[in-house]
């Protein structure tokens, strides 16, 4: 072969490895693109389900609260009308007294809703009086005991104080439900930053694998609240096993949010 | 006229027309600027018969400031500073090394010009797939600027690096590299840069 040639063939091969390069950019571009284009179909379903939960999670809590005004606080009041309608015939003292226990029983009813929708003593006393008080609530039942260490927990500011508070309220409640605890500790711990909240039991519990594929799934409404919730003030949650039949969750919470 | 001159000469038309509407690119200026050269030179060339080879090399000179206009984001990023001090290197180097030889067309600035549209083409290939927005590639004006001027530089810049070699040991040799591989490589850059003109018009997040 002679020299012309072999330039001549030079400048194919050169040609060939730039069509090459250009080959390769289009490949990797095209893999990336289809990647990218998943990653954003699995964000907006993951969107979609949190919006979902969080209308769902409305829409039960309407439901619960009309339930419990209809049969508890409803049926107590018609009553009360009724006892009046006979207090106004006969003049009975039993029938007034019954009156005005089931009067009581009414407003008593009333204060448990509306404290079930806003805690007031989370607006008055703050989270960490509140989540004492949810502990001796717990206590009190007897079935599950539950302790608090929360010496380091700072003022939060409303909206994160009441999600902590409710987040704090969903994982109990799902341990009361699901776990088979005998006891239950919550304890926080202030960091330069963030305040980290470490809720734990010693029943049957989630690890972070198993709480992120619940968290897709359809339904799981409570688990796509808590992840709702903490994502309106920047926290975050993660789960873990620490021992066997001992779960954990933190919370970490950033004092800025 | 051999009929792939008169295709390579007319071939600039097609961006032309594409990007008329708008004439707001730098790319669309270049094709305007090449097709107004290769006219000049041919024209001088053929029908005025004196030496076109000086429109050859200024046309390097400012064949190189658009591209390197074209390829500033990609290449220099927000550094406009060293972007300024190599355009003026170059054309300062370049004017120094072809002063003397000007009617002579310059064949070794040829091909070092056209090694560096290879790095730049490197360099925008590279930008294109860092872009932290993923585009759809053949919506990209910058992706079939870069194609079109890949295979145009590195097909041709070994083709002027050993022009004179190959003309004389064949020089029938040349003249078909000529026909075939440097005529050819240069309509299929304008029909690219057509395609890169027709995206151009439409806003998107590229270099610009």
């Amino acid at each position: 072969m002679s020299l012309a040639n072999e330039i001549v063939f030079a400048i194919v091969a050169f040609l060939i490895l730039m069509m090459g390069i250009i080959f390769f950019v289009v490949l990797y571009q095209r893999r990336m693109f289809h990647h990218h284009l998943e990653l954003k179909k699995i964000n907006e379903q993951k969107q979609k389900e949190l919006l979902q939960a969080s209308i769902q999670g409305e829409e039960d809590e309407r439901m619960r609260i009309a339930s419990e005004l209809h049969d508890d606080v409803g049926a107590s009041l018609s009553s009360v009308r009724l006892f009046l309608h006979s207090a106004a015939k006969t003049s009975d003292p039993e029938i007034i007294n019954r009156s005005r226990e089931l009067l009581e029983d009414s407003i008593q009813k009333v204060r448990s809703i509306s404290h079930k929708l806003q805690p007031s003593m989370l607006q008055h006393l703050g989270l960490k009086a509140t989540l004492e008080a949810m502990a001796e609530t717990v206590n009190k039942s007897g079935n599950l005991h539950m302790t608090c260490t929360l010496a380091q927990i700072p003022e939060l500011d409303e909206n994160t104080g009441l999600a902590v508070y409710r987040v704090v309220q969903e994982l109990l409640n799902n341990v009361i439900k699901h776990s088979g605890a005998r006891s239950v500790s919550l304890s926080a711990q202030l960091l330069q930053d963030a305040i980290v909240l470490h809720f734990a039991h010693d029943g049957i519990g989630l690890t972070e694998e198993e709480f992120q594929k619940q968290v897709r799934k359809p339904g799981a409404i409570g688990l796509k609240n808590i992840v709702n919730r903490l994502q309106s003030i920047n926290a975050s949650i993660q789960f873990e096993q620490v021992l066997e039949n001992h779960y954990r969750a933190v919370i970490s919470v950033p004092l800025n949010s | 006229m051999s009929p792939f001159l008169i295709c390579s000469l007319l071939s600039p038309l097609l961006p032309i027309v594409v990007g008329f509407r708008t004439r707001s690119s730098v790319l669309w200026w270049y094709c305007l600027t090449a097709f107004s050269f290769d006219i000049t030179g041919t024209l001088l060339k053929r029908v005025f018969l004196v030496n076109h080879l000086v429109v050859g090399n200024i046309f390097l000179a400012v064949e190189f400031l658009f591209l390197s206009f074209i390829f500033k984001r990609a290449v220099f990023g927000k550094r406009s500073l060293l972007f300024f001090v190599w355009l003026a290197v170059v054309v300062a180097v370049y004017a120094f090394m072809s002063v003397r030889t000007f009617q002579t067309f310059n064949l070794t600035s040829a091909s070092i010009f056209y090694f560096v549209y290879v790095v730049y083409v490197l360099l925008g290939f590279l930008y294109i797939l860092r872009m932290s927005e993923v585009i759809l590639l053949e919506r990209s004006w910058f992706f079939w600027v870069c194609v079109a001027f890949g295979l145009y530089s590195s097909g041709d810049f070994l083709l002027f690096l050993f022009r004179n070699y190959i003309v004389e040991k064949n020089s029938d040799l040349m003249s078909k590299l000529w026909n075939y591989l440097f005529l050819t490589s240069n309509i299929l850059k304008n029909l690219l840069l057509g395609i890169a003109i027709y995206w151009h018009v439409k806003p998107r997040h590229e270099p610009r």
